[in-house]
């Protein structure tokens, strides 16, 4: 059985041990990926060096701007997803040759996540883009996806030509009401913030079908505002008549292949089996107590082909089993007359 | 004859400053190095290096280069990244022996309330034509004095000074200190132990939160040590020691986690060296700096003309090269802007900025 295999019956089963497929990564990932190994190397961090994958060297997510990390040839690359952010911003680029790991991961994880089973078959109302329209965007990718494998024939997309079709996604969420039809939104939370402001301009509140859901991902900081993740909840509860134990949380990343959910009636986000996740400290990068702030760290085996140890720019609590996301960290302030210097 | 009594009274007040026992010293040194982010010993040795420069000649020089005689009330606004732009501008409000006011960094008032606290006892005279504030709370009371200034200095993020401007009288003077930048420039000549422990102490001090701390160190390739040699010499055999003696102060809202990114991005480009409160990044990759502290990217360059290259982009913002060796490059001479101050390694702190 090749190593992609065997992360795949791991993630679909749990069996086996995570620790010796992680360090089985890390070799291969070792070997294969130039730029990762004169760093590991650097760091004295061999494979025949690391006993547990909590020592293996982790990549900030600025890596994955400037460097590419991949095992395989760049240029027989079927798919590769980049981070979002401004034109003059250098983008993050994930390359996929194969996405068995990546569907992998989301059919095992996506419908519990939203407290459903692979078997139940929803109406999605989408938010955001498709992923024909976006074929960059690793969410818009899980989104499409996860229509075309558990989505009702209705299911749609409701962004276009940059723009929320508020009208058209009212007009059939009030078909859904009237029809007593289960919906699941999916959105960003800022496209959410949207259709809120939308249903308040006209006045509208919704009472979505028993058995409604939604599930928001993406920051809480929007170009023009910012909402706290409790004003995001009340704005669901008020205008879609969902309250907490039906809204649930997405947290992914183009750099990792898979996602985390928060646990229901929490804000608490829990990583798959076959990702473990660290809450560290940055100053020594080891992991805090519980209760204790740090950076997000993730060891994801779906990452099989990049590098599969990941440190993060978001700041989070470290909670029993999981982490409360408390925002990004800030970026180093330039003080005084000392500002950056840049070419 | 006034003057002569304000250069005496401005001497004595460093003489007081320079005292180790002295109780404003102390004071400054136990509650003011904390709101700098400097450790105590760093912000003692910036007290030295500031006031061993407050010396008769020094002051008299500037008083007779004054260019400012005319005015009638000035303004300053002071940052607070470093205690020396305070102490600057109490120095600089001295010389101008005008009726100012002197907004005070919110943040970092404590040194700057002692040193007028100082004033008030040894230069009366001239304590009473400061006004000094932080105008925190009542910004607008702070802006209408702005607008009654016919000379305004200020120091700050390039954003603040344009914002400012629109707050200055047409009429005035507007010295604006902003984005600025320093550099450190080993020659091949100069591949030495000298230069190491001069680069330390340029670095170090003042945890490089001011503009005139190197960021960036150029190293001549064809020296007796190679550039990455020199880099690893500075990072394992002298910086260590040097921040053992003047340890980093605090740090800052999220600098820790940037610090964390940037070394692992760094060892991506290239080497990183590392100790608890320092890191030293090694590449041949022309590169941005960071406006972390102690943080030093060091460069190899081939001769003069690829060092112009490099440095092209922030020509006009560069306010200090560090030199070790000789400077006798035509092209970079020539390429140097004017006000860019160029002084010996290990001197780059030790500079008083006059107006």
């Amino acid at each position: 059985m090749s190593l992609m295999q065997r992360i795949q019956q791991y993630m679909e089963t749990g069996l086996g041990d995570f620790n010796e497929l992680a360090l089985a990564v890390f070799s291969y990932q070792y070997h294969h990926c130039d730029s990762y190994r004169e760093y590991c190397n650097q760091l004295h961090k061999s494979p025949d060096q690391i006993d547990t994958w909590q020592q293996i060297p982790a990549v900030s997510t600025d890596v994955f701007k400037e460097f590419d990390l991949c095992t395989l040839p760049l240029s027989t690359a079927t798919y590769v997803f980049q981070t979002s952010g401004t034109t003059q911003e250098s983008k993050g680029k994930h390359y996929y040759h194969d996405m068995t790991l990546y569907d992998t991961a989301i059919k095992n994880s996506f419908m519990s996540g939203i407290g459903l089973s692979n078997q139940d078959k929803p109406v999605f109302r989408v938010l955001t883009p498709s992923f024909v329209d976006v074929p960059t965007s690793s969410l818009f990718y899980m989104f499409q996806n996860v229509i075309e494998w558990y989505g009702q024939a209705q299911s749609q997309f409701y962004f276009h030509q940059n723009e929320l079709n508020c009208d058209a996604l009212l007009e059939d969420l009030l078909d859904d009401v009237a029809h007593y039809r289960p919906v699941v939104l999916l959105g960003t939370a800022f496209s959410f913030v949207n259709l809120c402001d939308y249903l308040k301009a006209n006045a509208v509140t919704i009472q979505l079908p028993m058995g409604s859901r939604l599930l928001e991902t993406g920051g809480l900081k929007g170009r023009a505002r910012t909402v706290t993740r409790g004003e995001l909840y009340d704005l669901f509860n008020h205008y879609l008549g969902l309250d907490l134990s039906f809204c649930f949380s997405e947290y992914g990343m183009t750099e990792l292949s898979s996602q985390c959910y928060s646990r229901p009636n929490t804000h608490v986000f829990q990583s798959p089996h076959w990702m473990q996740t660290r809450v560290i400290d940055p100053q020594s990068g080891s992991e805090v107590a519980i209760g204790d702030q740090g950076l997000v760290q993730f060891f994801d085996l779906a990452n099989y082909t990049a590098v599969s140890s990941v440190v993060t720019s978001d700041l989070a609590i470290r909670q029993d089993n999981g982490f409360e996301l408390i925002g990004r960290a800030h970026k180093a302030v330039l003080r005084g007359c000392s500002t950056l210097f840049e070419k | 004859m006034i003057m002569k009594q304000h250069i005496q009274s401005l001497v004595t007040i460093a003489h007081h400053w320079l005292d180790k026992k002295n109780d404003l010293r102390l004071q400054a040194i136990h509650e003011g190095a904390s709101q700098f982010c400097l450790s105590k010993a760093n912000f003692e040795l910036a007290l030295d290096w500031i006031f061993s420069q407050w010396t008769d000649t020094t002051i008299a020089g500037f008083y007779a280069k004054n260019p400012y005689k005319h005015i009638q009330y000035a303004a300053q606004i002071l940052a607070g990244n470093t205690p020396a732009i305070i102490a600057q501008g109490f120095l600089q409000g001295a010389i101008l022996q005008v009726p100012q006011c002197i907004k005070l960094p919110s943040q970092q008032s404590c040194f700057a309330e002692l040193l007028y606290q100082s004033f008030l006892i040894h230069a009366n005279e001239l304590a009473h034509l400061f006004e000094i504030n932080t105008w925190q709370h009542d910004l607008s009371v702070f802006y209408s004095k702005l607008k009654k200034a016919d000379l305004v200095i200020a120091y700050g993020h390039d954003e603040t000074m344009t914002e400012l401007k629109q707050a200055v009288s047409p009429n005035a003077v507007y010295l604006a200190h902003g984005h600025a930048e320093s550099i450190a420039i080993i020659f091949k000549d100069a591949m030495n132990d000298l230069s190491l422990k001069n680069l330390a102490y340029d670095m170090l001090s003042y945890d490089q939160r001011g503009c005139l701390s190197p960021r960036l160190t150029y190293i001549e390739e064809g020296g007796a040590w190679s550039p990455e040699e020199f880099a690893r010499k500075f990072a394992e055999d002298v910086l260590p020691t040097i921040a053992e003696q003047l340890p980093r102060g605090g740090l800052f809202l999220g600098e820790s986690e940037e610090i964390l990114h940037q070394r692992i991005v760094h060892g991506f480009r290239g080497r990183v060296f590392n100790g608890h409160d320092w890191t030293v990044c090694y590449t041949e990759r022309h590169v941005v700096t960071t406006a972390l502290p102690r943080f030093m990217i060091m460069s190899p360059f081939a001769n003069g003309s690829a060092l112009k290259d490099y440095l092209n982009p922030v020509r006009s913002s560069l306010v200090s090269i560090g030199v070790a060796g000789v400077l006798q490059d035509s092209e970079l001479l020539t390429f140097i802007p004017e006000k860019t101050r160029v002084c010996a390694l290990g001197e780059m702190q030790k500079q008083l900025l006059f107006l």
